[in-house]
């Protein structure tokens, strides 16, 4: 089978959360010789980004978007330690929370899984992350993006804290927020370096933080 | 033209009645700190204990002339009451509880004791309830509504066995969210008609999670457990849901609630007119964040009018209010409501 069509199959089966069939084409794109970050990146990837646009479009609910991060995650598992050297690991570290106050991480978790998928470092701390958990990381690790999420209002307060804290002892980090009740004028108002509505976006937005062309 | 109290607006608009001007209740509160200094009932005391949950919803009517209030605001009282942690920073004046980690590792083991109303917050939110009943009886002749609020069937289903997992039993295993989604309705059947019991006289029932569901999803799964509920509540009743609803929409005259209070910019006036208009009330919307929480007091009187001239049946906020949203954008909601009577030449003989 040609590279395009085992990619094409990849992308497929995330789409359609073929847990059963993750693994043999997988398998199949590494016995083939395909570059596993390739595969990663065009078949694993580009499944996700597709399940991004049925998400939009509402054709998806957040169900089918767990299911399909479950099958790229298998996807990962299986690619990931066949990667030679950096590859093309981007140089820049993100760091990945859902603010102090706030448990949701759907979204996040989706925007850590494509930033790694993208080839950036990523350490997600998880939910409910205060300033101090940040930096504690920070000072461990260092960290180039701190991307923050919040789904509620009520938490947003938490954002603007941490970004506070944050940049008073590290002003080298660039923020970048997201989150159902974050618009781009609070990011503006917080003090972010950017702000994406959705985990494609984030990658890009990412992108351009880390003074990455594409 | 006949005028009437606000609980009569309420009521009589919930249940399709046209009363000829725009009702002046608005029945999605609440707090935020300024009142809280004001009312000297702070988080998490105000969550938790009968007599500050009361003298904050008052300030619902007192401080911003929304003629209404709505008892309890905090998320998490159903399912810190079957069983969730739940943590409170004491010394976070404004700080809402905080979700830490489910009740249930399975589905089929959702259930809950006989004496579940004595668990948790609920018995401070009938207490609250009875108080500011007692209030509005004695001091405003009884003409200001109580909403009861509970959060939905879905939300808390997801909360008390899992985010993740709620939403991948929707495809993978109906028949887990079949059981723990009707164990939950069990529940709020008996928690709504206790808060009514208590004082309250409707009930707005928020499911924030069944945004991210499919219009099969909700429909398969949802709305015979919302079906289900309304059956068992008499007095009126509205849902909110926030987000992209405008695909789900059309459901909702199927869920036996009489209004839908949305969230825009996640859906238009527009949008639901189309899907439910004449058969269900629509609510709403002035965002929280763009204009009650970052905007002026005259973008939110804008927003307000904008909504009536839309068409409207109540004006709400978009969701709950942002804590630290200023109280002169708070009684700007009111300010439009007064504003848009005034021009159509309505006179209240009571306020």
């Amino acid at each position: 089978m040609k590279v395009s069509e085992i990619l094409d199959r990849m992308a497929q089966i995330v789409v359609e959360f073929d847990e059963d069939s993750i693994d043999g084409v997988c398998n199949e794109a590494l016995e083939a010789g395909i570059d596993p970050n390739e595969a990663i990146l065009n078949g694993l990837a580009r499944g996700m980004n597709r399940v991004g646009e049925l998400y939009e479009s509402q054709e998806y609910g957040i169900p089918e978007v767990l299911l399909c991060a479950d099958v790229l995650n298998r996807g990962m598992d299986i690619l990931k330690p066949h990667i030679k050297g950096a590859g093309d690991k981007v140089s820049a570290r993100v760091v990945i929370g859902t603010v102090e106050g706030d448990i949701h991480c759907i979204g996040k978790n989706i925007v850590g899984l494509m930033l790694e998928v993208g080839g950036f470092q990523v350490t997600d701390l998880g939910e409910d992350v205060s300033p101090e958990q940040f930096i504690e990381e920070i000072e461990k690790q260092g960290c180039d993006i701190l991307a923050l999420s919040t789904m509620m209002t009520t938490t947003l307060s938490s954002m603007k804290n941490i970004i506070d804290k944050v940049a008073h002892q590290f002003p080298e980090t660039r923020f970048l927020v997201g989150g159902a009740s974050v618009t781009p004028e609070t990011s503006e108002r917080f003090g972010a370096s950017g702000y994406a509505e959705n985990a494609t976006e984030a990658v890009k937005t990412a992108r351009r933080l880390a003074g990455i062309a594409g | 033209m006949k005028t009437y109290t606000p609980k009569e607006e309420l009521l009589k608009t919930l249940l399709g009645e046209d009363i000829g001007y725009f009702p002046r209740t608005v029945p999605l509160f609440t707090p935020v700190v300024d009142m809280m200094k004001q009312t000297d009932a702070y988080f998490p005391a105000a969550n938790y204990e009968g007599e500050p949950m009361a003298r904050l919803a008052l300030a619902a009517h007192t401080l911003s002339r929304w003629n209404c209030t709505m008892i309890p605001w905090a998320s998490t009282v159903e399912m810190e009451a079957m069983g969730c942690r739940v943590i409170n920073k004491e010394d976070d004046i404004a700080g809402y509880p905080q979700f830490k980690e489910r009740a249930f590792s399975d589905a089929y083991d959702v259930t809950f004791p006989k004496d579940i109303l004595t668990r948790g917050s609920f018995p401070a939110v009938f207490e609250a309830t009875k108080i500011v009943r007692g209030e509005i009886d004695s001091k405003y002749n009884g003409e200001i509504p109580i909403v009861s609020m509970c959060q939905g069937p879905f939300t808390i289903a997801s909360y008390i066995i899992g985010v993740n997992e709620m939403f991948k039993h929707m495809i993978k295993d109906k028949k887990r969210a079949e059981k723990v989604l009707d164990v939950v309705a069990d529940l709020l059947i008996l928690y709504c008609n206790r808060m009514l019991e208590s004082g309250g006289d409707v009930i707005n029932l928020a499911d924030p999670a069944a945004e991210g569901l499919t219009p099969k999803q909700f429909e398969d799964l949802v709305i015979p457990v919302y079906r289900k509920i309304t059956a068992a509540i008499e007095t009126p009743r509205m849902t909110h849901i926030c987000g992209r609803t405008g695909k789900i929409a059309h459901l909702l005259p199927e869920s036996g609630f009489h209004a839908f209070s949305f969230d825009y910019p996640g859906v238009e006036v527009a949008t639901l007119k189309d899907a439910i208009g004449g058969r269900m009330g629509i609510i709403g919307s002035v965002p929280t964040v763009t204009h009650f929480l970052e905007g002026s007091r005259q973008d939110v009187i804008d927003m307000s009018i904008s909504m009536i001239e839309q068409g409207v049946d109540f004006l709400s906020p978009s969701c709950g209010l942002p804590q630290y949203t200023p109280l002169q954008n708070v009684t700007a909601m009111a300010e439009a409501i007064e504003e848009w009577n005034r021009k159509k030449g309505v006179t209240f003989e009571t306020s």
